[in-house]
């Protein structure tokens, strides 16, 4: 598979930089990401005679997955970021019907850091890991703050308007029912609760979808990056406060007893001016595990379909979880 | 039979763990093989508890659904009765078919069940929060721990 993958990215790249004599050294697949394959390899090329090297990252939508997203979207969502406050990967290249690689891929600057998805958590004093903290959910409010007209990204996205719950909900229903191979009558209770409570939200912001300290990118305590982009959309910025107050996430999230869910919402809603309605965020709390729930199906799925290298079964420790949000 | 499925599985698993993941070093194929030894361990570990959990399953979900009966339609009772008729228990693909039967009747029933927030709800939740704990897989193979 790496035979292919290289000869296909060296004739890519070939076209991209204008050498025909570019070489790729160390491709390799990581093993990180459930979602996306990931491969990152060294370039070497000329241009006028100059020699050029950088080591470049390539994102390739697999052949199965627990979460299938557009590449173009992703793009797009990256390009239009790269000039703003909250710092995300440079974009290179877009292959958006996988005429070049075979599937949908897209190929960004490789660069330096540490992913630390316990980085919270770790070996570092409490005083600096609060810290981290406070720059990581500061990341994640600049993300709400920004003008995302302005940027052009109602252009590529839908605006659900005030009716981002109910959005989002339709969507996440739509997937149970593309994926589910079997009848769910746990999500169904759950999609019931969901519809009766959706809430109206009071702001259209640009949300991660995913944002959580596996996904950024660190320096020392600085945080460099914010990664893994595909999954974001138009919506109720309480979407992403549901999802990074999740319970069921509260090991990557949370320094118990130093920064609490409040603590998190008490800042954000203060750099981010935004009121944080427990109701809502509730809400947003029982979709976010609605939405974990859904990886596992989709990689269900994928496996059962033979595209996907993983035996996932029935989420049944979320189900616990989400049968306590909802109080049933 | 000897060796018997137990016998199988294990050795499956030793011989992956022991003669080839020794010989794997590239980072996805390792990673997805310690995934491949784990899910042949809960195999393993679990394929005796398969047939108990589903005929569980099946009586407990029947039962919310005969608690529902008066707040359905005759069609569906129906379909709910027809479905309800035995085969041969110890059969384990016919065990999973009538999972599947009952849970997708359970879901059409939900409706009705929802709104009356009576006898049959209570159970239903009973039956979602035990069969959380009985399910006989958890979520995801995790590859086991190495020995020493």
């Amino acid at each position: 598979m790496a035979g292919t993958i290289e000869r296909d990215l060296t004739a890519w790249l070939a076209d991209a930089l204008g050498d025909p004599g570019v070489r790729i050294d160390r491709l390799r697949r990581t093993s990180v990401g459930y979602s996306r394959e990931n491969w990152v390899f060294d370039v070497a090329w000329q241009v006028d005679g100059a020699a050029h090297a950088q080591a470049f990252i390539a994102r390739r939508d697999p052949a199965g997955s627990v979460l299938e997203t557009d590449r173009r979207l992703e793009f797009a969502i990256l390009s239009a970021l790269s000039d703003t406050n909250v710092p995300v990967p440079r974009v290179r290249w877009l292959d958006a019907d996988g005429a070049r690689l075979g599937r949908p891929a897209i190929v960004m600057d490789l660069a330096d850091g540490v992913c630390d998805y316990m980085v919270l958590n770790g070996d570092r004093p409490l005083d600096r890991r609060l810290a981290i903290a406070h720059r990581l959910y500061d990341r994640l409010a600049d993300i709400h703050r920004l003008d995302w007209r302005a940027l052009g990204l109602d252009k590529i996205l839908e605006d659900p308007g005030n009716k981002a719950a109910l959005a989002a909900l339709d969507y996440w229903e739509a997937e149970l029912r593309r994926v589910q191979l079997e009848p769910e009558p746990e999500l169904e209770l759950v999609i019931a609760w969901l519809r009766e409570r959706a809430p109206e939200n009071a702001a259209v912001t640009l949300v991660h979808g995913d944002f959580k300290p596996g996904n950024v990118l660190m320096q020392g305590d600085e945080v460099t990056l914010v990664l893994d982009w595909e999954t974001a959309h138009l919506g109720d910025p309480l979407e992403d406060i549901g999802w990074v107050t999740n319970p069921l996430r509260a090991g990557e999230h949370r320094i118990p007893g130093a920064w609490e869910p409040s603590d998190l919402i008490e800042r954000w809603s203060a750099r981010t001016g935004f009121a944080a309605d427990p109701a809502a965020i509730r809400w947003w709390n029982v979709l976010a595990n609605f939405k974990q729930a859904m990886t596992v199906l989709t990689g269900k799925h994928a496996f059962a379909d033979g595209r996907f290298d993983r035996i996932l079964h029935e989420p049944v420790a979320i189900y616990r979880l989400l049968f306590n949000l909802i109080e049933a | 039979m000897r060796p018997t499925v137990t016998e199988q599985l294990d050795g499956l698993r030793r011989i992956l763990a022991e003669a080839v993941a020794p010989e794997v070093t590239a980072p996805y194929p390792a990673e997805i093989l310690g995934s491949v030894v784990g899910a042949l361990n809960a195999l393993q570990a679990n394929l005796h508890a398969i047939p108990n959990f589903l005929r569980w399953d099946i009586e407990t979900t029947a039962g919310v659904l005969d608690a529902a009966k008066p707040l359905l339609g005759v069609d569906l009772v129906a379909e709910i009765d027809a479905a309800e008729a035995w085969d041969d228990p110890a059969d384990l693909a016919a065990l999973e078919t009538r999972q599947v039967r009952l849970r997708g009747l359970l879901v059409v029933a939900m409706p009705a069940i929802l709104a009356d927030r009576g006898t049959a709800y209570g159970k239903m939740i009973a039956l979602f929060r035990e069969r959380a704990e009985r399910f006989p897989f958890s979520m995801a193979a995790r590859p086991p721990a190495k020995k020493a």
